[in-house]
């Protein structure tokens, strides 16, 4: 249960290594400490990956399997209760109802509009660009295409 | 409605750990009513979860400061919950090598689809600049869209409530949308999530399936650097 510790510090850490960074740069990366996190974290976790590679070099390991404990607990309870969190942000929208309303109709039109229009955009262009390759892939190796 | 202002008005129910409770419960009840329900689009947690809250707060005379105070516990949360996107984002380490060119179009197209049809629509209606510069952010988690706003000369407190209906917008329309235009690649339906919606988005993402939400938390990413940057040039280049 000292992984529940662990892991929550090292969740924590890891935004602090954004804010430093942020700190020494000056905010010149116009990147939130959160997100620096992310990569920072995404790197650490290659690097034990590939350490473990080494370290294990008869065996086939998954990069999942290199994921560490204490990280892995909190990954179902956070991820999957991520809208909760989100609830002290979006009750802010009770500070806004008089100029939703007045400005109803170009909210609504921006809103749904651009949300939809950039959703398709963007899962039509990837999962095009996605099926034109493995079809490529297809025709150079005779291979079957993977479908996800 | 006035029973709900009779009852809020003892101090007991206005407290900070009681208005915490009640959000908990509220979003427990609600989680369960939407699994039932078989997770009906329509019937969204945050958005229902929001409404009631919202209500709750408006007919008990509850100030927002005071609700926001009591919750920050969850808010808090918010931080860490994203640090750990990058643990699912690298199970997928393989798909990201072999799709990162798909992954960059599909989130480049995005934005760019984004921001036309916004400076569209204000051709439309003729909005002012200051609602313009408001809006513009949406796509961007919160924290990033505030800042966003704020230094562009936009309204705070409007860019955050749009920042939120988008991700609602996207969350609540997502599966219909895709179906309707033969959407079938989770990857791809990550990417748009992620790109377009952000954090709420991320997290409709990971309903979907792990490989969604993962490529969602990283189109999130991006997409709010590049968004960061292309802001403020898009900006001068057009208004």
């Amino acid at each position: 249960m000292l992984n529940l510790v662990l892991g929550f510090a090292i969740l924590l850490l890891f935004i602090w290594f954004g804010d430093v960074i942020n700190y020494l740069t000056n905010n010149a990366l116009l990147i939130p400490s959160t997100v620096i996190g992310i990569i920072l974290l995404f790197i650490c976790l290659l690097i034990n990956y590939k350490r473990l590679q080494n370290k294990h070099s008869q065996q086939e390991i998954l990069p999942a399997d290199s994921i560490p404990n204490c990280l892995k607990i909190y990954e179902q309870g956070l991820i999957s209760n991520l809208p909760l969190l989100f609830i002290p942000s979006g009750v802010g929208i009770i500070t806004m109802l008089s100029m939703l309303v007045d400005y109803w109709l170009f909210l609504v039109a921006v809103i749904i509009g651009s949300t939809l229009i950039g959703l398709i955009v963007a899962a039509y262009v990837t999962q095009k660009i996605i099926q034109w390759q493995e079809k490529n892939l297809e025709i150079n190796n005779g291979n079957n295409s993977q479908n996800i | 409605m006035e029973i709900i202002a009779k009852i809020f008005s003892l101090d007991l129910l206005q407290s900070p750990l009681f208005l915490l409770t009640l959000t908990l419960f509220i979003y427990y009840v609600i989680q369960i009513i939407y699994i039932k329900l078989n997770q009906f689009s329509l019937f969204n947690p945050l958005l229902i979860t929001m409404i009631v809250i919202t209500t709750i707060l408006y007919y008990g005379n509850i100030s927002y400061e005071k609700y926001f105070k009591s919750t920050e516990l969850i808010y808090f949360l918010l931080a860490p919950a994203t640090i750990i996107l990058a643990v699912p984002l690298f199970r997928q380490l393989e798909l990201l090598q072999r799709y990162w060119f798909a992954i960059t179009c599909g989130i480049l197209s995005g934005i760019i689809a984004v921001f036309v049809c916004i400076f569209a629509i204000m051709k439309i209606f003729n909005t002012s600049p200051e609602l313009i510069i408001s809006v513009l952010p949406k796509s961007v988690t919160t924290p990033i869209a505030m800042i966003i706003s704020e230094m562009l000369g936009g309204i705070v407190p409007l860019t955050i409530t749009v920042v939120i209906l988008t991700g609602i917008c996207a969350a609540v329309f997502a599966d219909v949308v895709f179906k309707i235009f033969g959407i079938k690649n989770n990857i791809a339906m990550g990417v748009s999530l992620g790109a377009v919606a952000h954090g709420i988005g991320t997290s409709q993402a990971f309903i979907i399936s792990p490989v969604a939400g993962a490529f969602a938390s990283l189109a999130m990413g991006i997409s709010g650097i590049l968004i960061s940057i292309i802001t403020p040039l898009v900006l001068k280049l057009f208004l």
